[in-house]
C-alpha cells in the first residue's frame, strides 16, 4: 500500500513536471511563430509592392503606345 | 502626446514612386510604418494629399492595390495568432487545469503531502505561462485586425482622390 502511494506520487509529480514543461515549451513555440509571422510579412510587403509595380508597369506600356497613336 | 510625423507619409510616397518609376530596386517599407502613417488621420491626409497632387491614377492604383494586400496579409496573420491562442487552450490550458485540480484534490485527500502540494505550484506556473502566452495572441490578433481596417480605410480614402 506505502508503495502504490509511493507510485501515484512519482506519478503525479512526473504529470506535474511535464505539463508545465509543455506548458512553457508549447507557449514559447507560439508566441515565437507569431513574431516570426509578423517579420514574414514586412519581407513579403516589399516583394509584392514591387510585383505589383512590375504588373503595372507591364500593362501601361501598351496602353501609352495606344495613347501615342 | 507625440505630433503625427508628417514626413513618414512623404518618405512612403518617394519610396513608392522611386519603386514605380524603377529606380529604386525595393520599397523597404514595414507593416509597422504603413500603420503609422493609416493609424493618423493627419499622415492620412498627407499621403492623400501627394497623391493627388500627383495625379497620376496607375501609381494611385499602385498604392491601392498595396494597401489591400497589406491589409490582407495582417488578417492573415491576425488569424494565425488566434489558431495559435486556440491551440494554447486545447493543448495546454485544458491539460494543465485537469492536472492542477487533480493535485488539489490530492493535497487535500492527503491532508497536504508535499508532492501534491508541489504538482499544484507547477500546474499554476504552467497555466501563468499559458495566460500570459494567451494574452499575448489575443492582443497581437487585435491589433492586426484593427491595423488590416485602418490600412483598408487609408485605401478608400485614396480611392476617393
Amino acid at each position: 500500500m506505502g508503495l502504490d502511494s509511493h507510485r501515484v506520487e512519482l506519478l503525479l509529480a512526473l504529470f506535474g513536471v511535464a505539463n508545465a514543461v509543455w506548458s512553457v515549451v508549447l507557449t514559447h513555440i507560439t508566441t515565437r511563430k507569431a513574431k516570426a509571422d509578423m517579420r514574414q510579412i514586412a519581407e513579403t510587403l516589399t516583394a509584392s509592392f514591387s510585383q505589383i509595380a512590375a504588373e503595372l508597369v507591364r500593362n501601361r506600356k501598351p496602353s501609352s503606345g495606344r495613347r501615342i497613336t | 502626446m507625440s505630433l503625427p510625423d508628417l514626413s513618414l507619409a512623404r518618405v512612403f510616397y518617394d519610396r513608392a514612386r522611386e519603386v514605380y518609376l524603377e529606380t529604386r530596386p525595393s520599397i523597404d517599407v514595414t507593416p509597422d510604418q504603413l500603420l503609422a502613417i493609416a493609424s493618423d488621420v493627419s499622415t492620412q491626409l498627407e499621403l492623400v494629399r501627394l497623391v493627388r497632387e500627383l495625379n497620376d491614377p496607375e501609381f494611385r492604383q499602385l498604392l491601392i492595390l498595396f494597401l489591400e494586400d497589406a491589409a490582407d496579409k495582417l488578417e492573415e496573420a491576425a488569424g494565425n495568432a488566434d489558431d495559435a491562442a486556440d491551440l494554447l487552450d486545447r493543448a495546454g490550458l485544458a491539460p494543465a487545469v485537469t492536472v492542477t485540480t487533480g493535485a488539489i484534490a490530492l493535497t487535500l485527500a492527503t491532508g497536504g503531502a508535499a508532492v501534491p502540494v508541489v504538482v499544484v505550484f507547477l500546474g499554476a506556473g504552467g497555466m501563468i505561462a499559458l495566460g500570459f502566452g494567451r494574452t499575448t495572441l489575443k492582443s497581437k490578433s487585435r491589433r492586426e485586425k484593427s491595423g488590416a481596417k485602418k490600412l483598408l480605410s487609408l485605401a478608400a480614402k485614396l480611392k476617393g482622390v
